[in-house]
């Protein structure tokens, strides 16, 4: 099992001053093996703590990220996947199932993660798989003033992707299931 | 060998997720498993 800890658009410290300490706690080094970041991180500390959580950190450039040189778009194969990555603001309209899966397309992978709604969401579409892993620090948006802090972790087991969404309310941590097979049910 | 998918289904996901906080949880005792055989591996 290969564990892949999907987040972004944190905000820190243009929004909010840090990651919820219930996340934090939870998200120690020694277990997960790859980070997939969408991005709006916004400062260099935030960086230097998830290269703290794992070794191999992949992020993507936010609309917020100034003075960095995040790739807009990235791919990673990580087992039998292949996962694209990107921060999502240039996709018109925002969030927008066509839009994603245009993207999906164009990047010909199995996984598309895309944030920038600051809102989770994770659904089969055509046999693939499209994830958003929301705000990490439930840092506000434009859209919605109230945002759940929200983040992913997937699971890569062979052509099965088991992937768990950590949400807070109020002090609690609720986890949630999906499970997604490749090429879809 | 604690396989932390074994029982999958029957348990609350809060309580059993690789990053659950739980010791008595399946994945719980497979990260304390696998820091044991870290710990043979590095004796060996």
């Amino acid at each position: 099992m290969v564990l892949v800890l999907v987040l972004g658009d944190l905000h820190i410290p243009n929004r909010v001053p840090d990651l919820p300490t219930k996340f934090k706690s939870l998200l120690v080094p020694g277990k997960i093996q790859h980070i997939l970041c969408t991005g709006n991180l916004c400062s260099r500390e935030v960086h230097d703590y998830l290269r703290s959580i794992a070794n191999d950190v992949h992020i993507v450039r936010g609309d917020f990220d100034e003075g960095t040189n995040f790739p807009d778009t990235k791919t990673v194969s990580i087992g039998q996947f292949k996962i694209g990555l990107c921060h999502g603001h240039q996709l018109v309209p925002w969030g927008d199932t066509e839009a994603l899966a245009i993207m999906q397309r164009n990047l010909d992978v199995d996984i598309l993660v895309t944030g920038h709604t600051h809102k989770f969401n994770a659904y089969d579409y055509e046999g693939k798989f499209i994830i958003n892993p929301g705000s990490a620090t439930g840092a506000y948006s434009p859209l919605t003033p109230d945002v759940t802090p929200s983040f992913i972790l997937m699971d890569v087991q062979g052509t099965n992707v088991v992937t768990y969404v950590y949400e807070l309310h109020g002090d609690d941590v609720k986890v949630e299931k999906i499970e997604f097979k490749k090429g879809g049910k | 060998i604690t396989d932390p998918n074994a029982r999958d289904g029957e348990l609350d996901p809060t309580f059993n997720n690789p990053l659950s906080l739980e010791p008595e949880s399946p994945w719980g005792l497979h990260f304390k498993d696998e820091e044991l055989r870290k710990e043979i591996r590095q004796d060996l």
